[in-house]
């Protein structure tokens, strides 16, 4: 294994073991056949290049712990709209609940969402964003939620 | 060691020294003596685990506390023993422990200008005869052959049989044994704790009081680190305090998933407290302090651990690695 893969795999361990631990759940293992993103079990590390990197990685796996924590998946069934538009909104409000209690429980949690978050928004910004028009209705519910919770703008 | 010619004299009231909502009132001794613990001023005590241990006392029962290494097992047994001026003994049963270190071997000894061969009573046979608290250390640890041993002792009136003397020892009305243990006598369940064994049912059977001490809350955590951190005692201090032990919590949850193999106990957070004192410098304190008793591969884990509590990293982590 070249050191290269080697600091990644030991990157995913250290990242999945903080998941079992903010999420309480020990029985989360890596697993390589599941490709679908939305299991924590799979997880794939493609540029671990620079700090914002890691940064991505590490907001991306806590979201999925946090979601594991803090949120039912009973109640949320229980709750789902039948509308598709509603659907992604609901579910963008379920995703933000949890990052937002994961952060009052731990300031590193707290830090690495909003400095993933700056990044996502500046470089799409920079791409994408130029006018109101540009911006869909659950881009906007998002900018809105991460505005109002982790006081992004 | 020479015996103990003394009784408990007085009884003392477990709300009142213990600060433990109960009616509850102990045998205790009014002054103290050799073998009777310091007292931790500071030591707090949880309600469940000090009435079990206080009912071993008063009522001469077999109490057993188990829980996780480094929740304060056998301290609590001692600080018990300390507030009631009653003799204590600790012995550890790890597996080097064997019959004749528990009840005694033949010793060369002087006497009357002559070298004579005389069996010397062990710790057992001596606490049995003597009103002391013994505690035995890592119960499941011990040998097979140890654990029969101790079954006859276990009952309520359970005496000793000293063959090497031809002696049978009835235990003082005061004598107390206590044990602590990692798990229930049914091996290691949860694959962390090697070296356990499987203890007789026969024997489990005849421990009264099984209690479980594990990690306590950050509100009763905190509470006994600044305790000995009187100088954390302030907002800042209070949120420096309880992100340590957010970290500790941590740890002790990634030991119990099998993640890590080094965890840190309430005593070791006091320590970084002390020594975030000493070097006024809260990763460095933790470095010394915990960070670097544990084993290379498991350092960048337990620098996640640490960054998503105090929102730092660590030298040791991967981001400060690899960019």
């Amino acid at each position: 294994m070249t050191k290269e893969n080697n600091l990644k795999e030991q990157f995913k361990q250290a990242i999945l073991s903080t998941a079992k631990v903010i999420s309480d759940d020990y029985k989360i293992k890596i697993d390589k056949k599941n490709k679908s993103s939305k299991n924590m079990d799979f997880f794939q590390l493609d540029n671990l290049n620079t700090r914002l990197d890691f940064i991505k990685y590490r907001a991306e796996i806590d979201s999925k712990a946090l979601r594991k924590k803090f949120s039912s998946d009973e109640v949320y069934k229980l709750n789902l709209p039948k509308n598709l538009s509603c659907k992604s909104l609901y579910e963008l409000s379920e995703k933000i609940r949890c990052e937002f209690l994961g952060s009052i429980m731990l300031k590193g949690i707290k830090s690495n969402f909003v400095e993933d978050y700056n990044n996502k928004l500046f470089f799409k910004r920079k791409d994408q964003l130029k006018t109101k028009e540009d911006v869909n209705i659950t881009e906007a519910f998002e900018l809105y939620m991460l505005k109002n919770f982790f006081k992004i703008k | 060691m020479t015996n103990l010619n003394i009784k408990p004299d007085i009884k003392i009231s477990v709300k009142q020294t213990f600060g433990i909502e109960s009616n509850m009132e102990v045998d205790a001794f009014s002054k103290k003596s050799e073998f009777v613990p310091e007292i931790d001023k500071d030591y707090i005590f949880d309600k469940d685990t000090t009435i079990a241990i206080l009912s071993g006392f008063n009522f001469n029962k077999r109490v057993m506390v188990q829980g996780f290494h480094g929740t304060g097992k056998s301290t609590h047994i001692t600080q018990i023993a300390a507030r009631l001026n009653w003799p204590c003994v600790r012995v550890n049963l790890d597996s080097h422990i064997s019959r004749i270190d528990l009840m005694g071997k033949d010793a060369i000894v002087m006497k009357d200008q002559k070298q004579i061969t005389e069996f010397k009573e062990g710790i057992l046979p001596w606490s049995i005869q003597n009103p002391v608290a013994l505690i035995f250390d890592e119960y499941d640890a011990m040998r097979p052959d140890v654990a029969f041993l101790l079954t006859k002792v276990l009952e309520a009136e359970g005496g000793l049989t000293l063959l090497e003397k031809n002696k049978v020892i009835k235990p003082n009305n005061y004598f107390r044994l206590f044990a602590t243990a990692n798990t229930v006598g049914l091996g290691d369940t949860k694959g962390i704790y090697s070296g356990v064994n499987q203890i007789n049912a026969a024997q489990m059977d005849r421990w009264n009081i099984l209690t479980s001490l594990n990690y306590l809350s950050l509100e009763k955590e905190m509470e006994i680190v600044l305790a000995k951190n009187k100088e954390f005692n302030n907002a800042k201090g209070k949120e420096k305090v309880a992100n340590m032990i957010k970290v500790a919590s941590l740890t002790r949850k990634g030991f119990i998933a099998g993640d890590i193999s080094t965890v840190m106990s309430p005593r070791t957070v006091i320590f970084w407290c002390q020594n975030t004192q000493i070097f006024k410098d809260i990763s460095y304190a933790f470095r010394v302090t915990f960070l670097n008793k544990c084993d290379d591969s498991e350092k960048n884990i337990i620098a996640e651990y640490y960054q998503r509590c105090f929102g730092e990293e660590l030298p040791e982590s991967m981001v400060n690695i690899k960019t």
